[in-house]
């Protein structure tokens, strides 16, 4: 047993946006170029045929592909479109209505877990527990930045969990919770706008040390930064990091990761996020879910330079196969 | 990756009809990391050099069906999914002219975890269209 690691088909958002690959070239590169057994993904983004019902063929061709390229579907990625009409918010009835809908279409596909969107009310989750039973998939709660482990919102899910008794409903991690320091690449593109290297030194060792947006502006002002060095710190302010040995309370119920990243350096580290101790956690943990790549630095490719997705996702499986040992 | 993507310059094209220019169509990416049902398509605007275009004057066509804005505010079975073109129509009597133009594409996405919308702007400069 132990980890498992798979991708999440976000990650090559840009690739099949463009037309360059399409479904069936992506999880052949996952299972070849990557070398990762687990498929994750978000039918909205990349319909298996047609989203929310795809045909019995489309279904029989979906799983013709998990065996042609020696892959499985790991978890499916869930929004809850609540503003679905312009006049009023969904009741709370059409919202468990969405979920369902969605538990059905990631039974038909094979996913043993649905990852649920860190907004989505705990009253939403608690009342979908028979039609996750029904189908037989768990529903993970994504804990996504700004959110952290010690959240109210957290905590609070975490009792309704409990209170429940049912081992339908979890915990999804992002890694993202585990951020440091900002992206390499987004420093890079600061520097070629004319920031000044040691003022985004200075950011980088505050956000290691945890301070607050106000600090990070704090430090800009002080060192004569200008809109450049701003923007740096401006992109920390939806950060809050989480210690890893957090995931220890909450063991039982970490049912699926998501092992963000923005930049893979050419030696296979990732420049901004801290996977060494969360890994370290999950095998103390004895966690023996996926880890699935969740890679989003696309929108930090400015100019002409495009994101090579795949090779990014193939560094980052390095990386954890390294530290997972 | 949506400035670059979503818009290409080979998808703005004159409409004639009859031997008559009656407007223009946008082929459109969709500026958010999903598909979404019609219904969520908050808004569009398409400005042509000074002249403004708003979601009342245009047509939206996906899949080959064509909606005005007001009758997508109650689709939730069509979708504009991830990557596939969609066609707006710009109704401009006699067509493009000759010439250089600038176009300004603006889409709304109506993102609930987001708690509202998102405008997604667009913009091509010397953009001089071909005859549809």
């Amino acid at each position: 047993m132990g980890i498992k690691l798979g991708v999440s088909f976000y990650s090559y958002q840009q690739a099949y946006y463009t037309g360059q690959k399409n479904l069936e070239q992506l999880i052949d590169a996952t299972a070849n170029v990557v070398g990762a057994h687990g498929v994750e993904l978000i039918p909205e983004q990349m319909p298996v045929g047609s989203y929310p019902d795809p045909s019995e063929a489309d279904v029989e061709r979906w799983f013709a592909w998990m065996e042609k390229y020696q892959t499985e579907p790991t978890c499916m990625d869930s929004f809850i479109d609540w503003m679905l009409y312009k006049n009023r918010i969904l009741t709370k009835r059409e919202q468990v209505d969405q979920m369902a809908r969605d538990l059905k279409l990631a039974s038909r596909l094979g996913f043993k877990t649905l990852r649920v969107l860190c907004p989505v009310r705990k009253e939403i989750v608690e009342a979908s527990l028979p039609f996750a039973e029904h189908y037989g998939v768990k529903m993970g709660l994504e804990i996504h930045a700004p959110m952290t482990l010690n959240s109210r919102w957290t905590v609070e899910y975490m009792d309704m969990v409990v209170r429940n008794g049912s081992r339908f409903a979890g915990l999804i991690i992002d890694f993202g919770i585990f951020a440091k320091r900002p992206a390499r690449k987004l420093l890079t593109n600061a520097l070629q706008k004319g920031a000044d290297p040691h003022i985004l030194e200075a950011i980088a060792v505050a956000c290691a040390d945890n301070k607050p947006t106000e600090f990070l502006l704090g430090i800009v002002k002080e060192m004569g930064g200008g809109q450049a060095e701003t923007g740096v710190a401006m992109s920390w302010a939806r950060n809050r990091f989480s210690q890893p040995d957090r995931m220890r309370d909450y063991a039982s119920y970490i049912i699926h990761c998501h092992g963000k990243f923005y930049d893979m350096d050419e030696q296979c580290n990732e420049t901004g996020i801290d996977y060494q101790s969360p890994i370290a956690v999950l095998k103390d943990i004895g966690y023996n879910g996926y880890i699935c790549s969740e890679f989003e630095g696309q929108r930090l490719y400015i100019g002409a330079e495009e994101p090579d997705e795949i090779e990014q996702v193939r560094r980052h499986h390095v990386m954890m196969r390294r530290l997972i040992g | 990756m949506y400035e670059k993507h979503m818009l290409a310059r080979d998808d703005i094209q004159s409409v004639v009809e009859n031997g008559v220019g009656t407007g223009f169509i946008v082929k459109l990416k969709i500026p958010y990391y999903r598909g979404v049902c019609l219904s969520l398509v908050e808004d569009i605007q398409v400005r042509f050099n000074d002249r403004l275009f708003t979601r009342d004057q245009l047509t939206f066509s996906v899949s080959g069906e064509t909606f005005t804005f007001k009758e997508m505010e109650t689709q939730t079975t069509f979708r504009w999914e991830f990557g596939e073109k969609a066609t707006v129509f710009v109704p401009l009597p006699g067509g493009i002219p000759l010439g250089m133009h600038r176009i300004e594409v603006t889409v709304s996405i109506r993102i609930s975890y987001m708690g509202g919308t998102r405008p997604f702007t667009v913009v091509l400069e010397n953009v001089s269209p071909m005859g549809g």
